[in-house]
């Protein structure tokens, strides 16, 4: 592939459009139905499952997701723990609300899921995706063409806002014999 | 002992101000979030918890609220106090109640120069296991607290100054103009 121009500041730690399993640390805040939670969050995203760890500004832990193929798991910091078939199962029992686990992965990536809808930016990059009733918008921080977003807001109408800053993107090698998809 | 430090600052110390830097390692040892910024405590129930680097987000509590700003989400989100920051580090340091109320203590011998004494809380959903706290002569330089879910989060303490004279401006916050607030 051509070889992208410098990046002005912040140089991607993987190409945008070739990451797959990836973690990344950043803060979140969720607001949905006058409910919101703000925080840091660490989440490792591989082919065979997400771990998400929730932490309070301060960086003290507070809740912890294990999602696999045999199912997913929340433990919280007050020692609880909730199981669910799937994290978005896990997530709507948590949340009371469906925040579709999978689909955020490749929203965080900018990939467009079937039948979504993606504006780019003038670098190429995505810049506004709709999917269904979602509105997903990105920002950047530097003008490389395949940098990974900095910033997200992801909202579904007015029932929720997900407003995510990225401060740190690490790619996951793969391993050496990536199961076919 | 470290004990009778603790009691010796906690009783003799009404507001501190100290540089603080936070190291948050993952229960699988990977080095989370490295951060520093400044800390500035007025007992009982009032802090200032200004993080500089590597991003900037400020924690202000004036014993009935608390405003988290973050200018990078574009938002202060308010919540009550008490139970929220309830096991933190900031409302050991900013308690009004006796420390033997809410922790068990258990000196710990000397390590890297400091004193350590281990404060275990009595109750079991604090949101954390325990939090040691290491101290050169009479002043506190560190705190290591271990939370539920495996993490630890280091604090080491610089340019502390015990007892300065605050503005209560300080503890006080007014959103920025077209900042989104959230919560009550």
């Amino acid at each position: 592939c051509s070889t992208a121009p410098a990046p002005a500041s912040l140089p991607s730690p993987a190409q945008r459009d070739e990451l797959q399993d990836f973690s990344l640390a950043g803060r979140f805040s969720l607001r949905q139905e006058g409910q919101s939670y703000t925080g840091r969050l660490d989440w490792r995203h591989a082919d065979d499952g997400d771990e998400l760890l929730l932490s309070s500004p301060l960086g003290q832990g507070m809740a912890e997701i294990v999602s696999n193929a045999a199912g997913a798991r929340l433990t919280s910091a007050d020692g609880r723990t909730q199981g669910a078939a799937s994290a978005d199962e896990l997530l709507q029992a948590v949340l009371g609300y469906p925040l579709p686990l999978d689909k955020l992965a490749d929203w965080v990536r900018g990939r467009s899921p079937q039948g979504g809808v993606m504006a780019v930016d003038a670098w190429g990059r995505p810049s506004r995706l709709h999917y269904e009733d979602w509105r997903i918008a990105y920002e950047y921080d530097s003008d490389d063409p395949q940098a990974l977003p900095g910033r997200l807001l992801v909202e579904r109408e007015t029932l929720l806002e997900l407003r995510l800053r990225i401060d740190q993107w690490l790619p996951l090698a793969r391993p050496s014999t990536p199961s076919p998809r | 002992g470290a004990i009778d430090k603790l009691h010796q600052f906690l009783d003799s110390t009404r507001t501190v101000r100290a540089d603080f830097s936070q190291t948050v390692v993952a229960r699988n040892g990977r080095q989370g979030q490295l951060s520093s910024g400044v800390m500035i405590i007025s007992r009982p129930g009032k802090f200032r918890w200004q993080i500089d680097k590597p991003y900037a987000q400020l924690l202000v509590g004036d014993g009935e609220k608390i405003w988290i700003y973050d200018p990078d989400l574009r938002q202060v989100t308010v919540r009550k106090a008490g139970p929220a920051l309830g096991g933190t580090p900031a409302a050991l340091l900013a308690g009004d109640s006796r420390i033997e109320k809410d922790f068990s203590l258990r000196e710990t011998g000397e390590r890297d120069g400091l004193e350590w004494v281990e404060a275990v809380p009595r109750t079991t959903d604090s949101g954390f296991e325990k939090v040691s706290l290491g101290f050169a002569g009479d002043e506190l330089r560190a705190m290591i607290l271990l939370d539920s879910l495996g993490q630890t989060s280091s604090l080491v303490f610089a340019r502390i100054e015990r007892n300065p004279q605050l503005a209560p401006s300080l503890f006080r916050f007014t959103p920025p103009p077209n900042t989104d607030v959230l919560g009550e």
